[in-house]
Parts: C-alpha cells; sequence; structure tokens
C-alpha cells in the first residue's frame, strides 16, 4: 500500500506530468511567456484535476465501462467552462492572456489520463491527493519554464506587477517567442535525463499510469 | 440491460454537469456583465482622478466623455485605435482644457505576450502624461517616448491610437494646441 503522502508526492517527482510524462505539452509551451500567465494556467489545470478527482473517484462505481470516456469528458468540461467563467468574472486579463488555452484544458492527457488510469480506480482521498500533486507538479514545471523564459527573454522577472529579480543582462527576445519555448523544454529534458530523471518511454495518456508501478 | 444502465448513467452525468454549469452561468453573469464595463468607466477614473463624474457626448460619429467637475468642465477623454503587431490597439486618452495628456490607458491589445504587451505596464503608457498633439515621438525619432524593447512596432501602434484619439478630440471640442496654429 502506497503512503497518502507518496500519493501526492509523486505527481512532483517522478511522475511528473511535463518532465517525466511528456503530457499536455501544448499549453505547456504556449502559455509559460509569463510567470503570471503560468501561474493562472497552473492554477486553472490545478482546479479542474481535483474537482474531476472528486467526481470520477465518487462516481467510480457507478459509471459503465463502455460510456466512461464520454462521462470523464463531460465531468472534466464542465470543470473547465466553471473555471473559465470564473476567470473571465474576477481576472478577464488574465482570461485574456491565456486565451483559448484554457477551454483547451478539456482535452488535456493530463487530466484525462489521471481519470482513466487513477482516479477511476481508488478512493476520493488518494484520488484528490494524486490530483493535488499532478497539478502541482505541472503548475512547478511550467513556472520553471516561464521563469527562464521571462528571465532570458526580458531580463527581469516580473509576478503580479512586482518585480522580484533583474539581471543585467541584454534580453534575447527569443526566449519570449516560440522557439524560446521548445528550446527551454528541450533544455530542462536534457537536464533531467542527465540527472538521472527517467522519461516515459510512450508518451500515451495511458501510459502515464501503466508505466510506473503505483 | 448493460446498455440502458449506460445511457441512464450519461444522462444523470450530463443533467448534473449542466445544473452545475447553469449555477455557475447565473453566479459571474452580472459580474462578467460589468466587468468590459469597468474596464472603461475605472481608467476613466484613473486619468482623470478629480472629476466627479463622466458625460458620454457624441459627435458625428465618435463619441467622448466630458470630466465634470464641481459642475464645469475639466476635461476630456475619447478612444483611440491604430494597428499593432497583433491587431487593433485599443486605447483611452485624457486630455485637460488645454488639451496635455493627462493620461493613457491601453483597452484592448493583442500583442506578442512578454513583449508587446509591456504596452500594458504603466512604466510606458506614463510617458504619454503631460504631451502634447503631434509632439508625440519615440526618443529615438526625437520625442521623448522610450520603445518597449524589442517592440518597437507596438511602441509606433501606441502613439498613432493615441494621436488617433486626440484627433478625435480636437475635432469634436476644437482643443487648440498651443504651438500648432
Amino acid at each position: 500500500m502506497v503512503s497518502h503522502w507518496q500519493e501526492f508526492w509523486k505527481g512532483i517527482t517522478k511522475l511528473n506530468p511535463v518532465f517525466v510524462a511528456a503530457l499536455g505539452l501544448c499549453p505547456v509551451l504556449a502559455t509559460t511567456t509569463s510567470m503570471d500567465n503560468a501561474i493562472g494556467m497552473g492554477v486553472a489545470a490545478t482546479f479542474v484535476l481535483v474537482c474531476s478527482s472528486i467526481f470520477v473517484s465518487l462516481l467510480r462505481k457507478m459509471i459503465p465501462d463502455n460510456v466512461r470516456i464520454p462521462v470523464f469528458i463531460v465531468i472534466i468540461a464542465t470543470f473547465v467552462t466553471i473555471a473559465q467563467l470564473f476567470m473571465k468574472a474576477y481576472s478577464p486579463a488574465l482570461d485574456k492572456s491565456l486565451g483559448i488555452f484554457v477551454p483547451l484544458i478539456v482535452v488535456n492527457c493530463i487530466i484525462l489520463g489521471r481519470a482513466e488510469s487513477f482516479f477511476s480506480k481508488n478512493n476520493i482521498v488518494r484520488s484528490m491527493l494524486d490530483a493535488l500533486g499532478a497539478g502541482l507538479g505541472f503548475t512547478l514545471a511550467i513556472l520553471l519554464i516561464s521563469g527562464i523564459r521571462e528571465l532570458l527573454g526580458t531580463g527581469e522577472l516580473i509576478i503580479f506587477g512586482i518585480k522580484i529579480l533583474a539581471i543585467p543582462i541584454t534580453p534575447a527576445v527569443i526566449f519570449i517567442l516560440a522557439p524560446g519555448a521548445l528550446l527551454t523544454m528541450g533544455l530542462l529534458l536534457a537536464l533531467f535525463n542527465a540527472l538521472g530523471v527517467k522519461t516515459a518511454k510512450k508518451t500515451s495518456c495511458s501510459t502515464i499510469a501503466s508505466g510506473v508501478k503505483e | 440491460m448493460s446498455k440502458t444502465k449506460s445511457t441512464i448513467v450519461l444522462t444523470l452525468v450530463c443533467i448534473i454537469t449542466a445544473a452545475l454549469l447553469a449555477g455557475t452561468y447565473m453566479l459571474t453573469k452580472d459580474k462578467i456583465a460589468s466587468q468590459s464595463e469597468n474596464a472603461l468607466t475605472e481608467s476613466l477614473k484613473e486619468i482623470i482622478p478629480d472629476a466627479d463624474k463622466f458625460i458620454e457626448e457624441t459627435s458625428g460619429d465618435t463619441s467622448y466623455f466630458i470630466a465634470i467637475k464641481d459642475n464645469i468642465e475639466a476635461g476630456y477623454a475619447t478612444t483611440g485605435e491604430a494597428q499593432g503587431y497583433g491587431g487593433i490597439i485599443k486605447t483611452l486618452v485624457g486630455v485637460d482644457l488645454e488639451g496635455n495628456i493627462l493620461g493613457v490607458r491601453i483597452l484592448e491589445q493583442s500583442e506578442t505576450p512578454g513583449l508587446g504587451d509591456k504596452a500594458k505596464n504603466p512604466g510606458f503608457y506614463n510617458q504619454f502624461n503631460n504631451q502634447k498633439k503631434n509632439s508625440i515621438r519615440l526618443s529615438k525619432e526625437g520625442g521623448s517616448i522610450d520603445a518597449i524593447t524589442g517592440a518597437t512596432i507596438t511602441s509606433r501602434a501606441v502613439i498613432a491610437s493615441v494621436n488617433d484619439a486626440l484627433a478625435t478630440l480636437s475635432d469634436a471640442v476644437g482643443i487648440q494646441q498651443v504651438g500648432e496654429q
């Protein structure tokens, strides 16, 4: 039996959705232009993960196998829409800068992957811990990427209008643009590989669970 | 039997989630509607903080705001548009009775995140304060507005947008610019 702490911790470390499983990379590349965006995206994805984990794990014994994917998608889509409505109401600027990537959380592999492989097989406490861990792992990963991109691309880090760090370099604007996302992601993956973090061999929604023994 | 059960479960899940969505929509509907209105009125208050109220006037096909303080006119404001790097840049510009810029705010923009969208930062738009029409230029072109690093097109577009607003105002209320006769 895996301890509760491990259930939570694995999403950040050995099952990190971005650096280990390499799942949901589209928003990872697109929304990491600034740390503000990464925080917004991370919070939205974590909210959807946790809410979906509660629903899916509660309903797991009632959902017939042949309609489980439609049921998961309906549940996930509901919470994504709720997240977006709240974002529109309370932070319209963030909603604008994240644009299409909030609705696209619906088809984010991380969430469907965890629903299929974990929430549908485990009780509510374990599912929520797993969801929190995966959400936090995702958030920390995109914060790291966006931090590097913002720092190298603009020479400073600004979070919610407060400057927290500035380095005396000529900003390499390319890091803010699309190539910078791919460069940063690739170099970070290489670094984590060199440090001995194993990347999942196959990257499909199901490998995140089946590839690693729970 | 299993088909019937699948149908029932899927239908129930859809009904429950639809109810959740309807609830959230009702909860956030008014707030969302007021957000876009708020953006304009709050920006107006920011750039002309002395004003007690703003009256919207239309002249021809443009509209502008008259800032009222102690029942007399204290300034004017209107919006301007110009083509930026990623789309239209819409600015709100407020001026005093002599036509000096009191403040500029970016209402809408779709510039490159991390580059052009820095036009939204006070460090950029506050440079327009106390400027006058026809004297607004980038510093590398002899003016006093420092362009955003790596986003000269955006910086020029903001200036064009501000000039557009100033042109609307001088047409509408006929502010004579000093040195412009």
